[in-house]
């Protein structure tokens, strides 16, 4: 019994070891040139467009009604006009002489089953859709409960691309991902591949390769040794300090851009310290964000102001920036009643103490989480770290107490700044804050009905500001995407909201 | 040639035989007890003598690679990696003997009442025990800390609550041999209490095996202390544990081979020296051997 334990022992330490020396014992694939391999961190896991419509919108075997322009703007898809009727009710005019990858004419009716399917699911229970009907051969009218402006942008969510109504099962669930887009589905490895082919009768200029394979790699590390072993075409999100070695390799290219994707604290709101307003306001002044952009992010990406990126979306309001000031967060500190007490600070015989919380998938997290427990400390807080699993953070944070989540999202995966209320609703926000406030909640609700785009930035930029001064919110840094691809791929270019890779110009 | 002589060239070979198997046995040993007293001294001292604070972050020298200022290269925050291991010794070592003692504790204790009291008491405990060895242990400990929530404390006590059921059963079946021989009956007939003859005359003679059991768990905790912390349910940033600094340095892998490379090593040795140790400790306190020096 006890050699059992030692040699289990031992052998836990080897295979360990062995593990780790593995990574670098790969070889090379000899590669089809037709064929184009692109690895990504996201594993399909469901051919159903409600479940995982976004990762097959992704490589472009289906298309929604609308797309999202290279400027982050709603452009034509299977639709080629989409108008207000009145102030509850949209139509779309489908596009001329399109057919899914079965042969089937794409029109009203076939459209139909898809977007009910759609618009009925539970992740689409935040758009208030009436009623979806075929009101002609080629006329798609949507109904909404409420006047509702960010429709055409949910209507590019991937989660709305039409399948052909052969695909539908009688009991509503889909057997096959039979789109309208540039590569039609081959075949599927739930978890890991999907193998595309070139859809010869495709409406646009069709695509450039003849078969597209898209593996969901979920490590790092293994994707970029994949790309330099020659084994994908392309590898996306690759870690920051990637960028610098994938340049200095003949090979390859790294294509470096910025996303609408941020990193950001959330206060708890509800519970102190963070229910003080200076205390947060404190936290924002004793951050220095432009040393993580500079260290950490390798110079990619950028020190955030508010929720939206200027240099990515013209959805950003001029806000005033919270500067890196120690000083101005110790006074701040100090008039909120905590007062400095050797290292740390003290208020009625409490602690100033406070704990982060973040989750590692995205694995600069808990690094960054370190550098600004430092610099926290460095005015008086005592910080600690907590690394949990994403979904058991907002499981605790909806139901308890917290005091601060570090967090990153896209902060406009659809094209709408109506992402905001995601934030900061006082009832439909996911994130956990715990903010309420009637004007920013009255904006929002408005912004929502008016059509005017000037008249909807001129809401969103009030809800801007005003959750600038409250921060319920503390916004740290925006994200650079890095991509690595072979040096001979031409024809790529990146795309902002990433709603498409657009592999179908690659050569 | 007499037979006397004979016997007695016999006896030398024994003997030479014996003498060679012996340092065999003892060379890995001592080897296991110069890790172990090497990791104790460096645990001590090192944090004092390394110039170095384990969480002081220099971010202009992230990820520098081995020098003779920073003889293991530093981390992704500029932190010197020798003076972290330096301190995660501290942790591991602690931590290894602290659930150890607490392991051994709890199962000594429940073997010599099931082993001495027997009945329905025996039966109770040794299902127990049972249910707890059907259990792979370290599937049960990620399960307890990951209820309890991730911390350092948690993860001892996951670990302490899975492993001292084989304690109790080496202590059990000890007594159960133990409790028919003379003394145990010269002493109960002598009127001495249950509770003096299970401490007094029981427990001295289980000690032996314990303590070896004990030596070789030691690796197996710092072993699983590690990989909880690996998983993310045992010590959080900043602290300096080997599992932790393993589990951050992975996403660096290809630019700073070191930050694996320093605490797996670390991991491996101090578990290597700890089953020598043991191996040899068991070699040299083992039953058979015990028997026969009674014999002599």
């Amino acid at each position: 019994m006890y050699k059992f334990t030692r040699r289990q022992a031992l052998f836990g330490a080897a295979a360990g070891i062995s593990g780790l020396g593995g990574y670098w014992l790969r070889g090379s694939e000899s590669k089809d040139d037709d064929t184009f391999r692109v690895g990504s961190p996201w594993t399909p896991d469901s051919i159903d467009p409600v479940t995982n419509g976004w990762l097959w919108r992704r490589i472009n075997v289906l298309e929604p009604l609308l797309t999202v322009d290279y400027d982050g703007t709603v452009s034509p898809g299977l639709a080629t006009d989409w108008h207000m009727v009145n102030n509850r009710t949209w139509e779309f005019a489908l596009r001329e002489g399109v057919t899914f990858h079965d042969g089937t004419d794409v029109t009203a009716a076939t459209v139909l089953p898809s977007l009910t399917r759609a618009f009925d699911s539970s992740s689409m229970a935040a758009v208030p859709v009436d009623a979806v009907e075929a009101t002609a051969d080629r006329t798609i009218t949507i109904q909404t409960a409420v006047p509702f402006s960010p429709l055409p942008a949910h209507c590019t969510r991937g989660i709305t691309c039409p399948v052909s109504p052969a695909a539908i099962d009688d009991d509503g669930s889909v057997n096959e991902p039979i789109g309208t887009g540039p590569f039609q589905f081959e075949n599927w490895e739930a978890g890991s591949t999907i193998t595309a082919t070139a859809n010869p009768d495709y409406y646009g200029s069709g695509a450039h390769i003849d078969t597209l394979i898209y593996e969901g790699i979920t490590d790092d590390q293994t994707r970029r040794l994949k790309l330099e072993n020659r084994e994908l075409d392309m590898a996306r999100i690759l870690p920051n300090k990637a960028a610098d070695t994938l340049a200095s390799d003949p090979d390859l290219t790294a294509h470096t851009y910025k996303i609408p994707r941020a990193r950001y604290l959330v206060f708890d709101l509800d519970s102190a310290p963070f229910s003080d307003r200076k205390v947060r306001r404190a936290v924002m002044h004793a951050i220095d964000r432009d040393h993580i952009v500079a260290s950490l992010l390798n110079g990619l990406g950028s020190k955030a102001v508010g929720p939206f990126p200027s240099d990515v979306t013209e959805w950003a309001a001029e806000l005033e920036p919270y500067e890196h000031l120690p000083e101005k967060a110790r006074s701040l500190l100090a008039e909120a009643g905590w007062e400095a007490d050797g290292d740390s600070r003290i208020r009625d015989g409490e602690e100033l103490s406070v704990s982060i919380w973040t989750y590692n998938t995205r694995p600069l997290l808990p690094t960054i989480a370190e550098v600004i427990q430092t610099q926290l400390q460095a005015v008086g807080f005592d910080v600690d770290i907590s690394v949990m699993e994403s979904s058991t953070i907002k499981e605790q944070a909806k139901n308890g107490e917290f005091d601060t989540v570090l967090w990153s999202s896209s902060v406009l995966w659809y094209p709408d700044p109506d992402r905001l209320s995601d934030f900061v609703h006082s009832e439909t926000a996911t994130m956990f804050s715990g903010y309420e406030n009637e004007t920013v909640d009255q904006h929002l609700e408005a912004a929502r009905r008016i059509a005017d785009r000037d008249e909807r930035f001129k809401r969103y930029a009030a809800v801007q500001r005003r959750i600038q001064r409250d921060l319920p919110l503390g916004w740290l840094t925006y994200y650079a995407n890095v991509i690595g691809t072979r040096a001979d791929v031409e024809g790529y270019q990146p795309h902002p909201i990433e709603s498409c890779y657009h592999l179908e110009d690659v050569t | 040639m007499s037979d006397r002589a004979a016997n007695r060239r016999k006896r030398q070979a024994d003997k030479r035989q014996g003498w060679t198997d012996g340092l065999t046995a003892d060379r890995l040993g001592q080897f296991g007890i110069g890790v172990v007293l090497t990791l104790l001294v460096l645990a001590a001292l090192g944090p004092v003598v390394s110039p170095y604070d384990p969480a002081e972050q220099d971010l202009s020298n992230r990820l520098e690679s081995p020098s003779l200022s920073h003889p293991f290269g530093t981390d992704q925050l500029g932190r010197d990696v020798l003076t972290r291991l330096l301190h995660g010794a501290r942790f591991s070592l602690g931590i290894a003997v602290a659930v150890t003692t607490v392991r051994l504790l709890v199962g000594t204790a429940v073997g010599l009442v099931a082993g001495y009291a027997g009945g329905w008491v025996d039966e109770a405990l040794m299902r127990l025990v049972d249910t707890l060895l059907a259990f792979p242990g370290i599937v049960l400990a990620l399960v307890i800390a990951g209820i309890l929530g991730p911390s350092l404390v948690n993860v001892m006590l996951a670990l302490a609550v899975v492993g001292w059921a084989s304690y109790a059963r080496l202590v059990r079946s000890s007594v159960l041999s133990l409790r028919e021989r003379e003394f145990v009956t010269t002493a109960r007939l002598l009127g001495r209490s249950r509770m003096h003859i299970a401490t007094r005359h029981l427990l001295p003679n289980v000690v032996a095996p314990v303590v070896v059991l004990a030596t070789l768990d030691i690796g197996s905790v710092i072993l699983g202390t590690a990989g909880l912390s690996f998983l993310g349910l045992g010590a959080q940033p900043p602290t300096p544990e080997w599992g932790t600094m393993l589990a951050s340095g992975r996403n660096y892998l290809r630019q700073a081979w070191w930050l694996v490379n320093a605490p797996g090593l670390c991991i491996m040795v101090t578990v290597l020296g700890f089953n020598l140790l043991g191996d040899s400790l068991r070699d040299m306190l083992s039953p058979t051997q015990t028997a026969q020096m009674e014999e002599l």
